[in-house]
């Protein structure tokens, strides 16, 4: 499967993860072309429904990036999160996904190289898993 | 499409407001005539005579109505209220809105994942007891494996199925627990997703073709594998299931002096005509109190097919719970939904004012928990 790009939907709060891809932009590090990027106010405004949404929409790969422990600018925004990725998780390996298809990662503003990185990994690893099983044509059904 | 039949239905309303004295939703929103009965059959009839365009007023008149049918059993002129609405909900699909499902429409996609082949479902794990993958007597939990995560609290999914697997296994029988099986549709039926209930309906039929015995443990289940589905085998929900192993004698309990009372499930009770099951279940182990308003005229828990928590529904369910409270220590519920909408309440009592205690347990989870070790 050596011609599969894997898409990555990306939840990056605004505040941090937005401003470190930037950062990636402007400093031009290398990262790959495989993310589509959606601005948040915060990591805990990721509703379990965008998650599953963006997979069951053919995305092979969800990321929410957040503040720092300790650096969310709603206090408490990114440990809500943290949690309700941990139970998603669950709930995608319950409903048969792999769950390294969801990943978090904090990455504060200036961390633009962390951004590519994260990325990277991500791409090289869900090409390992192979395009997710929700996409268009695997398996039937809405 | 609303049929002939029913908009004839719709003219037979006199308008003569006895839905308006009885509508528990009604009597928290204390707004227009399109928060009850008689108002939501005239927009339906708008709607369906292309009178009436949709807009966010005419589908929250249509969607915030958990299709409790309290108003539809004292109904003078006998109109099919809950199916009216419905099929007005199947008008607003077809045109293209979207449901407005509370949760964001979590479950809804959720639901929409169960329909896709070839994900290997992996929650086997959860469950204690002896059971089999494929049978002829099923154990349908539903999407009991998916709620749990989606919630923010502990529903008790692994407890639950547990426990009706240890009922089956006292009777000598091995479950079949087919995890490839879909969502049972309910909340696409009611919420007017015809197109995408029949997926779900026809993925399920296929894989339960040969069966002979289908269990549920929640009602909402129940009522849409009895009432909608065209199975051959018998669909049971786990409160007739335990009763009939009682009065085979298959089962003991320890008796036990808690005040123990009943929520009737709209989908078990009026929906589908189940009142007594689960209560001479009940009774020959706890002492037994019924609440105000129980049997037919049990008020819902405020929430049908995920679509309409709010702020009026909450009194609902607060109402309801008071009520329990003061006619025992223990509410049980036969229904993952009313269970998911109860105690979600319950989990946030600084939130609430004068939140009673009380105890809310699955009815599945409770008779498991008596049963006599033989
Ligand atoms: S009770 Fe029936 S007839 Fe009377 S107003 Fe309500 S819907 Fe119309
Ligand atoms: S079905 Fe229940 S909530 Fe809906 S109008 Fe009738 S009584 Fe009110
Ligand atoms: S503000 Fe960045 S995670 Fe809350």
């Amino acid at each position: 499967m050596t011609d599969f790009e894997p898409l990555i939907i990306a939840f990056a709060c605004n505040w941090c993860s937005y401003a470190a891809s930037d950062v990636a932009g402007t400093s031009r590090s290398y990262y790959p072309a495989n993310v589509r990027i959606v601005r948040v106010m915060c990591s805990g405004m990721v509703d379990p429904t965008y998650i599953l949404r963006a997979l069951a929409g053919g995305a092979d790969g969800v990321l929410i990036a957040g503040c720092r422990p300790g650096d969310c600018h709603y206090i408490s925004g990114n440990t809500k999160a943290e949690k309700m990725v941990e139970r998603m998780k669950i709930l995608l390996h319950r409903l048969g996904l792999e769950n390294e298809r969801l990943r978090l990662q904090w990455i504060s503003s200036g961390e633009g190289g962390l951004f590519a990185r994260t990325i990277e990994e991500m791409v090289d690893r869900l090409k390992e898993l192979g395009p997710s099983p929700l996409k268009e044509g695997k398996g039937k059904g809405a | 499409m609303i049929s002939e039949q029913l908009l004839l239905d719709i003219t037979k309303c006199s308008r003569c407001g006895k839905c308006t004295a009885i509508c528990p939703m009604f009597e928290k929103t204390k707004g227009w005539d399109t928060g009850v009965a008689r108002g939501k059959l005239l927009v339906s009839w708008g709607l369906a005579r292309g009178e009436l365009e949709i807009n966010d007023k005419l589908i929250e008149a249509l969607y915030q109505c958990p299709t409790c049918m309290l108003c539809e059993q004292e109904c003078t002129a006998g109109a099919k209220v809950t199916e009216i609405i419905r099929e007005a909900r199947a008008l607003i699909v077809e045109r293209g809105a979207s449901v407005p499902f509370s949760h964001r429409g979590t479950f809804d996609t959720v639901a929409r994942i169960t329909l896709r082949d070839g994900l290997h479902r992996d929650w086997l794990d959860l469950i204690k007891g002896d059971f089999r993958e494929n049978g002829e007597t099923v154990y349908f939990p539903g999407s009991l494996p998916y709620l749990e995560p989606v919630l923010d609290f502990d529903l008790g999914a692994a407890r639950i199925i547990s426990a009706a697997v240890t009922i089956f296994n006292r009777a000598g029988i091995r479950p079949a627990i087919i995890t490839q099986l879909a969502d049972s549709g309910h909340d696409a039926f009611w919420s007017g997703q015809y197109q995408f209930f029949n997926a779900l309906k026809e993925k399920n039929s296929r894989l339960l073709a040969g069966t002979k015995m289908i269990v549920t443990t929640c009602a909402e289940d129940y009522s849409i594998l009895k009432s909608e589905y065209s199975l051959e085998a018998g669909v049971y929900h786990i409160s007739q299931f335990v009763r009939d192993l009682i009065r085979e004698g298959k089962l003991a309990f320890s008796e036990g002096a808690e005040r123990v009372t009943f929520h009737d499930p709209c989908r078990l009770g009026r929906h589908t005509g189940e009142y007594d099951a689960p209560r001479e279940v009940l009774k020959t182990f706890v002492d037994y109190r019924e609440m105000a308003r129980y049997g037919k005229d049990a008020v819902c828990c405020g929430v049908g097919a995920w679509m309409n928590c709010n702020k009026y529904s909450k009194q609902l369910r607060l109402d309801r719970v008071k009520e329990a409270a003061e006619a025992a220590d223990t509410l049980i519920t036969a229904c993952s939904k009313c269970l998911s909408h109860f105690s979600c309440l319950m989990t946030e009592p600084e939130k609430v004012e004068d939140l009673p205690e009380i105890k809310i347990v699955d009815f599945t989870e409770f008779v498991a928990r008596n049963l006599k070790d033989t």
